[in-house]
């Protein structure tokens, strides 16, 4: 069979992380798959170098706009490897909440642009309405909806009330009581089961080859899960009062990926429940004096996986290397084990199954032979919806995706 | 808990056996082990098949006359992230490629290589990651000898780059 070739990028200049792949498609089916990244690197490491201990946390926090307390967290935890000290109890607890909240709005705003994907514009529209719930409890413990600013060498910037507790305890109860609904929504659905059950499967060794983490790994039966195998903060009390578990699924689907993520949602509400009840008093951070000469790293289990931060100190007061490695660096090129026979169709919902983002689906030439058609970012949705349609169809259930 | 982590770097230590030059465990989480760059690849093979490590990511940082790269393997079971470190001395900056065996390497080897400058005999796809195809050969942007804001840099864009102006 003609071996046909299917660039789908580079980028879209709206999101972070664009990427290009190239399809090896065989007919309609994929046999390989190339990528490239780097079309928007910015240079964060080489810029650390030239900032101080104390800017540096500013400038790591504008990598991501979504997990934006990801990186100063890892960065702040191996600053304080490096000196070996720990925040006061009540700045951990107050990090590690930040963190969880952040992984609550994250995995919504997935679930959203999952359900869009598939063609359940519903979904997309509940889950981001549900997300501002969590966003405005985060505006209320930090005085932002994002770019929260709450991590400083040796503990947290700023206290939290007691009122602002209050209200994220309120948004979390109605939170959870959508976000059971939405688990329940999924897994009872014939169709969300034929469109996401066994595609993309990525089997445990090639997760554990590629080295991927968070809810890439886990939902393929890997249990890696830095808050458990290397405990930082609140994360080993909070594991000792079985406040929460570690979510492991066993599939390695499409379908495994988003219900992990719902039930980590429910799993980090539980968390930050914890967190809220068990708040202690007393002071918020410690002072940090010079910077002495070591290396110290920093790990964080951001809500796309392990965030890691390497500083190297030789005295002065800025660091003389800075290592930064996102989740998605080690999560995206598992698509070479997990696209290979898969459909076209297929493709835009793998490659937001390790929730990169959907830059890459914008533009996407088909080239075949000497003519040459372009597909948007609408035509791949458009694939997708009407595989869902068909679907739907075969098991004789309507719904109003034909309106769409 | 803590005593139970401090043996894990006796583990190390048998396991990499007479391939280690020296091993630190500063904090009872993290290890420091070093090994020549000649004995590099065996030793993240061992670590990595062994001792069932998950390579987190590596780092490169220039010293004075070599790239020091440090592999973070880290030991799940354990809790304990295990950093491999070599020296690669220049000019040379030549060692042997782990991406070769193992698939997470695969990309991190190609940012260092191509940032730094370092080659990795053996690597499966020796490709630019983050530079474009047509980098202008030589010119290593994390090196402390790259020059920040060079005057007129821009002018002699890669041949791609060229091209498309035409």
């Amino acid at each position: 069979m003609k071996k046909t070739i299917l660039p789908i990028g580079p980028f879209h200049p709206l999101l972070e992380e664009p990427e290009f792949f190239t399809l090896y498609l065989e007919g309609e089916t994929v046999v390989k798959v190339d990528l490239r990244i780097g079309y928007n690197h910015r240079g964060h490491e080489k810029l650390a170098t030239g900032l101080t201990w104390d800017q540096v946390p500013f400038l790591v926090e504008r990598i991501c706009g979504i997990c934006s307390t990801s990186h100063p967290y890892a960065y702040v935890l191996a600053v304080e490897d490096l000196l070996d000290i720990k925040a006061p109890p009540r700045g951990q607890y107050i990090r590690s909440l930040i963190g969880e909240m952040e992984r609550i709005h994250s995995h919504l705003l997935w679930l959203g642009l999952a359900g869009h994907f598939i063609g359940y514009n519903t979904v997309w529209m509940w889950a981001w309405r549900y997300r501002e719930e969590i966003l405005d409890a985060c505006e209320k413990l930090t005085g932002n909806r994002n770019h929260y600013a709450m991590c400083r060498v040796g503990g947290a910037r700023r206290d939290v009330t007691q009122e602002a507790m209050d209200f994220t305890m309120q948004s979390l109860d109605s939170n959870e009581r959508s976000t059971t609904m939405f688990l329940g929504a999924i897994v009872d659905d014939p169709v969300m089961h034929k469109r996401l059950k066994g595609v993309g499967v990525l089997t445990k060794e090639d997760a554990i080859a590629y080295a991927a983490t968070g809810p890439t790994s886990r939902p393929s039966g890997v249990r890696w899960d830095v808050r458990e195998t290397d405990p930082y903060d609140a994360y080993g009390a909070s594991l000792k009062a079985k406040a929460w578990d570690v979510i492991v699924l066993e599939e390695g689907d499409v379908f495994a990926k988003a219900a992990a993520r719902v039930l980590e949602v429910l799993e980090s509400i539980k968390l930050c429940r914890w967190l809220i009840e068990n708040m202690p008093d007393g002071e918020i951070d410690v002072k940090v004096g010079n910077i002495p000469e070591g290396e110290g790293c920093g790990r964080h289990e951001a809500p796309r996986g392990e965030v890691f931060h390497y500083v190297r100190s030789d005295g002065s007061n800025k660091p003389i290397r800075h290592k930064v490695r996102a989740p998605t660096f080690t999560n995206l090129p598992t698509y070479k084990a997990s696209c290979p026979g898969e459909q076209i169709a297929d493709v835009a919902l793998i490659t937001a199954a390790i929730d990169p983002c959907y830059c890459c689906t914008e533009r996407v030439g088909v080239v075949t032979r000497n003519r040459r058609n372009t597909l948007t970012q609408d035509d791949l949705v458009k694939l997708s919806v009407e595989k869902t349609l068909e679907i739907e169809k075969k098991i004789g259930r309507r719904s109003n995706l034909a309106k769409i | 808990m803590t005593d139970e982590k401090y043996k894990v770097a006796e583990k190390v230590r048998d396991a990499l056996g007479e391939l280690l030059q020296g091993i630190d465990q500063p904090r009872p989480n993290r290890i420091y082990a070093i090994v020549h760059q000649d004995d590099f690849p065996a030793a993240a093979r061992i670590l990595y098949e062994k001792l069932g490590g998950r390579l987190a990511t590596s780092t490169a940082l220039e010293v004075r006359d070599a790239v020091e790269l440090i592999y973070h393997f880290m030991l799940e079971e354990d809790g304990v992230l295990c950093n491999l470190k070599t020296l690669v001395a220049k000019p040379e900056l030549t060692v042997g490629s782990v991406g070769a065996f193992l698939p997470a390497a695969d990309w991190i080897e190609r940012e260092m290589s191509e940032m730094y400058g370092v080659t990795f005999e053996g690597h499966p796809d020796p490709r630019h990651l983050l530079l474009p195809d047509g980098w202008p050969e030589g010119n290593f942007p994390y090196r402390a000898d790259y020059p920040q804001n060079p005057d007129g840099f821009g002018e002699e864009l890669p041949d791609v780059y060229q091209k498309d102006k035409k």
